[in-house]
């Protein structure tokens, strides 16, 4: 009502003036042109003070919101708390390739190294059962990349930014690659692939040693269609607590910050534009993407983003596999309530295509 | 090549300027105009959008009316992105209906099918039912001819892809601009 009123003091006011002006004017081109000056300066006007009741709605929002107020953690039990952090932290030579050896010799050199990389809130442990399994093949090495300001406490987690998180998976390509190593992958689950698609889109590696990536369950539409909302509902939010599954405590933040969930969210929306624009992989770099068909945390059309988006070097199409399964992270089944045999099977091939392609 | 299409796209009014048709104020009055929809960190779809009002019926404060509306013609044109097209049926209230700045509440039903080129996606959904709520605003810019209007809505879909059902190029909140010409 206030901008009705508002609005009707305002055309009165401009008519009169009009009137007194143009009384003879009759010409609809005149009139149609003074009454869009009159609507553009109206709109304008109006936008001005719909963003001042804006801005004064969140001051008052933000003041309200419990945004000071820490979530319940437990200190004893969650990730989240500043006594349990990632393994990786603590023991990075048993995560670490470029930790773990320092002096290779010429045959470690030439055998492949898969540097795997985690999702968003997650920690080392999501690539656990692959890296078991690996070693019980003797196919590779494994580099199990903690992503930055992950697998710390709930602070670290909040004050992150997408960039930081990647840095890690940066610096042990970049380690391994000065080291020597000739061969090396990328395998990466959930949030861990835009973080890498980036990485290449932006030629942050120098991808000469980069044999192969893969994408597990990648994220770049997110099944969640309110998490672009988040910068708006977010300072009230304060955080959004998780339902953890049986195993998932101490390896999974609890409580996600929403400026955590508001970097993942300029970070998908970042990757699916430069989808869009197109990425070629760098020369003689394969890709495949495994994407489960229902996923409630990225949604499957993030593989026909991917389809489209990316590349060969040669302009050919990558390899996507799209998967019978409803779980996000179809290689992660640790920590699950309910392990069905399909999913099984399902992990067992994604992980023997993996083993196979090395 | 975008901004180039959008300032054509919404050039094409500019023909309309000089039209100098008579006006029915009574019977009815159809409306036909361009229509351009963004969703809230998703795409840009554009389109047509066109309604109808009867003097007869609630003194035109009543309109049905339709939008056909794609990403081809938005966020798909010369990109990857995928093509999401997007029918639906409205029916709008109208207030204040003889004053230039008019309050609408719009309620729209249709659906939106999404074409991801590739047969390895047919197991994914590629139709869903869409139902949303626009309350908005109208300008109609001369009220002694009034032939052009713009129509300003918000919107809200009840009905959204979630990763295990729907369709995921449908979020739920996005504005519209629909720019109208009546015939």
């Amino acid at each position: 009502m206030y901008f009705l009123s508002y609005y009707e003091e305002f055309v009165t006011k401009s008519s009169l003036r009009r009137v007194r002006s143009c009384k003879s004017c009759g010409h609809l081109n005149r009139e149609v042109f003074k009454d869009f000056f009159m609507f553009v300066v109206f709109i304008m006007s109006l936008i001005t003070k719909i963003f001042t009741i804006l801005a004064i709605t969140s001051i008052g929002l933000s003041s309200c919101s419990k945004d000071d107020t820490p979530p319940p953690i437990n200190n004893s039990v969650d990730l989240d708390g500043t006594l349990i952090n990632d393994s990786s932290l603590t023991f990075p030579e048993k995560f670490l390739q470029s930790a773990a050896n320092v002096n290779p010799s010429t045959w470690d050199l030439e055998k492949p190294v898969v540097i795997s990389v985690h999702g968003f809130s997650a920690t080392t442990f999501e690539w656990t059962e692959f890296r078991e399994f690996s070693q019980s093949k003797n196919s590779c090495f494994n580099s199990q990349v903690l992503l930055g300001a992950h697998g710390r406490d709930y602070a670290d987690f909040k004050n992150g930014t997408w960039q930081q998180w990647q840095q890690p998976i940066i610096e042990e390509y970049n380690k391994l690659r000065t080291l020597g190593y000739k061969k090396i992958y990328f395998a990466c689950s959930s949030t861990g692939c835009p973080l890498i698609l980036d990485i290449i889109y932006n030629n942050k590696i120098n991808p000469d040693v980069l044999k192969y990536i893969f994408l597990v369950d990648p994220v770049v539409v997110p099944s969640n269609k309110t998490m672009t909302l988040i910068s708006a509902v977010g300072p009230a939010l304060n955080y959004v607590e998780t339902t953890m599954e049986k195993g998932e405590d101490g390896f999974w933040y609890k409580y996600r910050p929403y400026e955590a969930i508001e970097q993942l969210n300029m970070l998908t929306q970042e990757i699916r534009k430069d989808l869009e624009s197109g990425i070629a992989l760098p020369l003689n770099v394969g890709l495949t993407v495994y994407k489960s068909k229902k996923d409630g945390t990225a949604d499957p059309m993030s593989a026909v983003l991917i389809k489209k988006g990316l590349k060969l070097s040669n302009g050919s199409d990558i390899e996507v596999q799209m998967i019978d399964s409803d779980i996000h992270v179809v290689t992660r089944l640790k920590g699950r309530n309910v392990i069905s045999d399909k999913d099984i099977e399902n992990q067992k091939i994604v992980f023997n295509h993996i083993i196979g392609k090395l | 090549m975008k901004k180039g299409f959008f300032l054509f796209f919404w050039g094409i009014l500019g023909c309309f300027q000089n039209s100098d048709a008579q006006i029915d104020t009574a019977g009815s009055d159809f409306n036909l105009g361009l229509r351009t929809k963004k969703y809230v960190g998703f795409y840009y779809l554009n389109g047509i959008s066109g309604d109808i009002s009867f003097k007869k019926l609630m003194d035109h404060k009543l309109h049905f009316g339709f939008n056909v509306a794609s990403s081809l013609l938005g966020s798909g044109l010369g990109s990857n992105a995928v093509t999401a097209t997007e029918v639906e049926l409205s029916v709008a209230r109208y207030y204040r209906v003889h004053k230039r700045l008019q309050p609408v509440f719009r309620l729209n039903v249709g659906f939106a099918n999404a074409h991801y080129g590739d047969a390895i996606f047919d197991d994914l959904p590629q139709n869903d039912m869409l139902l949303s709520f626009e309350p908005g605003l109208c300008y109609t810019f001369s009220q002694k001819q009034n032939r052009m209007k713009l129509l300003l809505n918000g919107g809200y879909n009840f009905i959204s892809g979630n990763g295990m059902t729907g369709l995921g190029t449908v979020y739920p909140v996005y504005g519209t601009i629909s720019f109208f010409w009546k015939m």
